[in-house]
């Protein structure tokens, strides 16, 4: 899922005005973002679910210490407490819990590979929905989730640019773009 | 995203720099993009730095 973290990055920011969207977007994959470096280390890895394919929604993905849920509330947390020093404790509040809305997406539609303790400590068992053995049902919620969030970040936008009087097409430009780049993400998230 | 990062080949075949181009170029393409437009509306946030004595 890319896409749709992306839309939930728009619905918070529809929601807090008071949250850089920017910030927001980032924070919804701060964990990915973390990710990267762990995976090139081979200290996380992806599998294929089956043949030697990885297309969308077909990896088994051993993010064993960004993706668990201890290591998921613990990087949400340390966002959240960089994001309190720019911008207060209400929007640190709100940019860890989209960092954290991350991991409750992955939630849905990974394999059942998710730990619980970083690193899968205790051999717990593994969380996931599996929502993406089923890649309509999955893609259809991310783009539910793009065009909710242009559509929310729209309609907010539209209230502030209205009250100030000015940017009133930059406003609409932003939230078409989002819709645009969202479904782009997506269909090459699908096709990948 | 975790996917697309090793979409293709297998993970081992996959050259590294490949996966942190992909990775990387989409993610600062789109927050980039999306943010600068942003950036200029009247929010809150911004409101609060341009009347910052």
């Amino acid at each position: 899922m890319i896409a749709g973290h992306f839309g939930f990055a728009a619905i918070a920011k529809g929601r807090e005005p008071a949250a850089p969207l920017w910030m927001l977007m980032l924070a919804t994959v701060w964990l990915d973002i973390v990710f990267v470096p762990l995976y090139l280390a081979r200290i996380e890895t992806i599998h294929p679910a089956a043949g030697p394919h990885i297309g969308y929604g077909q990896g088994i993905i051993y993010a064993d210490y960004t993706h668990s849920l201890v290591g998921a509330l613990i990087l949400s947390a340390l966002l959240g407490a960089i994001a309190g020093i720019f911008w207060g404790e209400r929007t640190a509040i709100v940019i860890g819990l989209v960092s954290f809305s991350h991991w409750i997406l992955d939630l849905l539609v990974h394999r059942a590979d998710m730990p619980i303790l970083p690193g899968n400590f205790g051999n717990l068992p593994r969380l996931g929905f599996g929502l993406w053995r089923f890649p309509a049902v999955s893609a259809s919620i991310e783009l539910v989730l793009v065009l909710a969030g242009a559509w929310i970040y729209w309609r907010s936008a539209q209230a502030v640019t209205l009250q100030a009087g000015r940017r009133r097409r930059l406003a609409a430009l932003t939230a078409c773009l989002i819709a645009a780049f969202g479904i782009l993400i997506l269909w090459m998230d699908l096709t990948a | 995203m975790l996917a697309l990062a090793g979409s293709r080949r297998p993970f081992t075949a996959q050259p590294a720099s490949e996966v942190k181009l992909q990775f990387f170029l989409g993610i600062i393409l789109f927050v980039a993009v999306i943010g600068a437009l942003d950036a200029p509306l009247p929010w809150p946030h911004s409101q609060k730095r341009k009347f910052k004595p």
